[in-house]
């Protein structure tokens, strides 16, 4: 009936997961410095190779500038006032039974299946709140096939030649400034392995969580599939309310073997600040992945409605033949909420194939920028790209932008790219009331049919948790 | 903050220039700004985002000098033949910057037109708020390197509610016979109110040394005006054209722009379309031929600063032996221009495993009632067709020609002026030719 009204509330909701648990954290002094490394790298009982390489990547960092091309607005960080450290006290790594209860309690808040995770299957969880990993289920069945899943510091210590072979192989720690970062500090992460021939039986599961009060998180993610393995991995994150701002710098690392699938999938409800854009979390993430061998595939799906500020481009460098790279992407942005993500498909070897469908949703006063590269080189005979950017604007005042770079090297290749931008129209608006659907109803509808080609990429489990979150966002509208 | 010592040579040489030109004229607090700030930025580099994929390293190589004219050319008959390439139109002739009368033609009488060292339709164009506003966040340089050191602004008025049917040819001639030169110009067109016109502007070049032509051109068209606007570049004679056309629209006004990018080693041209009143709308069409070691980079910027406009894009491209092509188109729509249509296509074939095309076309939308859409694909010619001509006794050379041709000929056919589509149609063919049969 009231667009404005619809829109108004739209631009309103409130945050549904903003709580604060009330953990003891153990935290290393605030700032940065050599000391600081020193102390998380003797905290993590590090080797010393893992020591010297974070000292070289500080060394560089302090070399590097903070990047300002992307289109977002934000204070200067100080990186001196900032914990780099923190940790529950009580931290127990035997059986769920033995876990915090509070800590569960949180993760039930969230939703994080974790007590049901027994019973449902299908998920282990390794579940990360703040820098350490609290519980790890499905670890022996995992194990059984040879697979690992462990948090990377226990990687660091157990399995060194995979480690050293494959850290910083795609994302060098010289790649950009919070990539610097976050080799430097990088307390926790997860670390992925799949040998060859192996089919990944279940949904490999992360959760992070940004929880004591102005702590940066650096995670590190670092997943091998080695030849003709198979594997999906889901993240999702969420994060209580916060005035001050948090800055999250993640690292994800990918690497596919010959013949081998990672399917990576991302669900972020980041705290986004509130209405006038105070608080809510920077995240600075460098996400690749590298089709190493031939015929592999490496496939990202990401729901992104959180976060004050998204700087996200996950990638994929198609260095095998016939190998097949793909982003699918839902990113919502309301209030002030800034946004600027994309893709990058390096192609190097012969047939390879990407895939970019975006779909950008702008309310409020928010900004959405969609951001990608498709590189075409000259040896990649007989590459193929397709490209779509769909941007929807809901409300006057915010922004839709699309800056797609289209680098080609070599005649063979076809890239084909299309953008679009539009509103909800009244047509169609229109076309839903006759039928007896309310507004509110139908902006749901309209979105989340807009969103499906993307949704309908996640795994079960997440394709659920993806469409309440953007029932989230749209809440006020739909009830 | 310009860091790379091998340009200082050449921004000592033009410093040179600038300082002595004040004997002869007065240099205006405009002129030194614009200096000021071309020396602060410097000559792009690779990390200069809209010169990414140009590398302007000739620049340092090559010893130019600011075109002296009046002192060094004596026959200007040899000009002559510029006059012939497109005979029934206005003919306005250039040499270095510098317009000369007596071999242009005549004068008529609805057409205004002067070259000034001072004239009040600059401090118009340079305190236009609504132009210079936007386009200053990515001012070209070698625009204020024009700005800085042209002595004379040339300058063209239309009357309201007139048609000027002979097209307006403005040709600007490189003159390198004596030494490598620099020429820069700059040209201010106001169009009346409920007036058409037709505008072309071509780059050539003589002489044996390298040359870089630098052109600026701000049109002001006013209320319900009609105006189109050709430019054709195609001399492959160590040639360099760097030129940014700005355009403000007010209600109602249309304008058709082409762009011919045939043959130069290095072209890069700017296109700015301000949208400034409601009910206006931009038809831009492009055409660029890179082969050899040419570089083509066109730029184009529309914003949408007002409601019920339309803007329609597009560039075609064809990339052949080791060239490069670039294309950059944005659309910005600002925040209160509803009921924006904005559309963009890119469309490139590649010849050669050589050839390279970047392109980006971007889009910034602030408003929501938009339709606003961008395609951009780049491939070779399509196998498919190329059997269907041959198994129909084409030769594979003629065949390929063939479908080149109807790429192309979907923008040389829609310029209207006839001579220059002929002209237009010769070129690209003969450049066909010579790139069909390797």
């Amino acid at each position: 009936m009231n667009n404005d009204n619809i829109i108004e509330q739209l631009t309103q909701s409130e945050y549904k997961y903003g709580f604060v648990s009330s953990i003891e954290q153990e935290f290393a002094p605030k700032g940065l410095n050599e000391d600081v490394i020193r102390f998380i790298s003797a905290k993590k009982n590090e080797p010393e190779y893992m020591l010297e390489w974070r000292l070289k990547s500080y060394a560089h960092w302090k070399k590097m500038t903070e990047p300002h091309w992307a289109k977002l607005y934000y204070p200067p960080i100080d990186y001196d006032d900032a914990y780099y450290y923190a940790a529950p006290k009580k931290n127990l790594k035997l059986s769920l039974d033995e876990v915090d209860p509070e800590l569960l309690a949180t993760f039930n808040k969230l939703g994080v299946p974790i007590e049901e995770q027994k019973h449902l299957a299908g998920v282990a969880v390794d579940a990360v709140l703040d820098s350490v990993s609290v519980a790890t289920t499905f670890k022996s069945k995992l194990a059984e096939l040879g697979i690992i899943f462990c948090p990377i510091s226990e990687a660091i210590i157990e399995h060194p030649e995979l480690v050293k072979k494959h850290l910083g192989s795609v994302v060098p720690y010289t790649d950009n400034f919070f990539a610097a970062l976050n080799s430097a500090v990088f307390t926790d992460g997860s670390f992925c392995y799949i040998p060859p021939g192996v089919r990944s039986p279940m949904e490999l599961s992360t959760y992070f969580r940004i929880n004591a009060a102005s702590t940066g998180q650096f995670e590190r993610t670092l997943i091998i599939a080695d030849e003709g393995s198979y594997v999906s991995y889901l993240e999702g994150c969420t994060a209580p309310i916060r005035d001050e701002n948090q800055l999250h710098a993640a690292v994800v690392e990918l690497i596919a073997y010959k013949k081998a699938e990672i399917k990576y999938s991302t669900v972020q409800n980041w705290y986004p600040g509130d209405k006038d854009g105070k608080g809510g979390i920077y995240n600075f993430v460098t996400k690749r992945g590298i089709c190493l061998g031939d015929n592999s595939k490496i496939s990202w799906t990401q729901v992104e409605t959180g976060s004050s500020i998204t700087w996200k481009y996950p990638g994929c460098i198609l260095k095998g033949d016939n190998s097949v790279g793909e982003f699918y992407s839902v990113a919502m942005t309301n209030n002030k909420q800034q946004a600027d993500t994309g893709t990058k498909m390096i192609h190097l070897g012969k047939n390879t194939k990407s895939r970019i469908v975006s779909k950008g949703i702008s309310a409020g006063k928010s900004n959405n920028s969609y951001r990608g590269l498709v590189k075409i080189n000259k040896g990649s005979e007989n590459s193929r790209n397709f490209s779509q950017c769909d941007s929807l604007l809901i409300g006057d005042r915010c922004g839709a932008h699309t800056f797609p770079y289209l680098e080609v090297s070599n005649s063979s290749a076809i890239v084909e790219h299309e953008a679009t931008t539009s509103k909800i129209s009244e047509d169609q608006l229109f076309y839903f009331k006759q039928r007896g659907i309310s507004n509110e109803d139908a902006i749901a509808m309209i979105v989340n049919g807009y969103a499906r080609e993307v949704l309908n990429q996640l795994p079960m489990e997440f394709a659920v948790e993806a469409q309440k979150l953007l029932a989230v966002s749209l809440e006020g509208s739909v009830g | 903050m310009n860091m790379n010592t091998g340009f200082s040579k050449f921004i000592d040489s033009m410093r040179d220039y600038f300082e002595n030109s004040n004997g002869t004229t007065q240099i205006s607090d405009f002129r030194r700004n614009a200096w000021n700030e071309f020396e602060r930025n410097g000559i792009p580099t690779r990390k200069t985002e809209d010169w990414k994929y140009v590398n302007l390293s000739f620049i340092g190589d090559i010893d130019f000098n600011y075109a002296k004219f009046i002192s060094k050319i004596n026959d200007i008959r040899k000009y002559d033949k510029f006059r012939t390439i497109l005979p029934s139109a206005h003919n306005l002739i250039f040499v270095n910057g510098v317009f000369l009368p007596e071999l242009s033609s005549p004068a008529i009488p609805q057409i205004e037109y002067c070259s000034l060292n001072t004239d009040t339709m600059l401090v118009n164009f340079s305190n236009n708020v609504n132009l210079n506003n936007r386009i200053k966040s990515h001012k070209n340089p070698f625009s204020l390197l024009s700005e800085a050191l042209t002595d004379n602004y040339f300058s063209i008025r239309i009357e309201d509610n007139v048609t000027i049917e002979t097209p307006i040819h403005l040709i600007n001639i490189l003159d390198s016979s004596d030494e490598s030169i620099i020429s820069t110009t700059r040209c201010n067109i106001s169009i009346g109110k409920n007036s058409e016109v037709s505008l072309i502007e071509t780059n050539y070049k003589t002489g044996n040394n390298a040359g870089l032509g630098i052109n600026l051109t701000n049109i002001i068209a006013d209320n319900d005006s009609r105006c189109t606007y050709y430019k054709l570049q195609s001399d492959n004679n160590n040639s360099y054209f760097i030129s940014e056309t700005n355009f403000l629209q007010n209600r109602g006004s249309m304008l058709d722009s082409f762009s011919f990018s045939l043959d130069g080693k290095l072209i890069r041209n700017d296109l700015n379309i301000v949208l400034n009143g409601s009910g206006s709308e931009s038809n831009l069409y492009g055409l660029y031929f890179a082969d050899g070691k040419d570089l083509i980079d066109n730029h184009t910027s529309i914003y949408h600063a007002n409601p019920d406009c339309s803007s329609n894009q597009t560039y075609k491209g064809i990339l052949a032996g080791s060239g490069t092509g670039i294309f950059n188109g944005k659309i910005v729509v600002e925040e209160d221009a509803q009921r924006t249509k904005a559309y963009q296509s890119n469309k490139n074939i590649l010849l050669s495993n050589d050839a390279t095309i970047n392109t980006k076309p971007q889009l910034e939308i602030n408003a929501d009632d938009v339709r606003c859409s961008h395609g951009a694909t780049s491939g070779r010619l399509d196998e498919e067709s190329l059997f269907y001509l041959r198994s129909r006794g084409i030769s594979a050379d003629d065949a390929k020609i063939l479908l080149l041709k109807a790429f192309a000929d979907d923008i040389i056919s829609k310029v209207k002026y006839t001579e220059l589509q002929d002209l237009i149609s010769n070129l690209v063919s003969e450049k066909f030719t010579s790139n069909g049969n390797n």
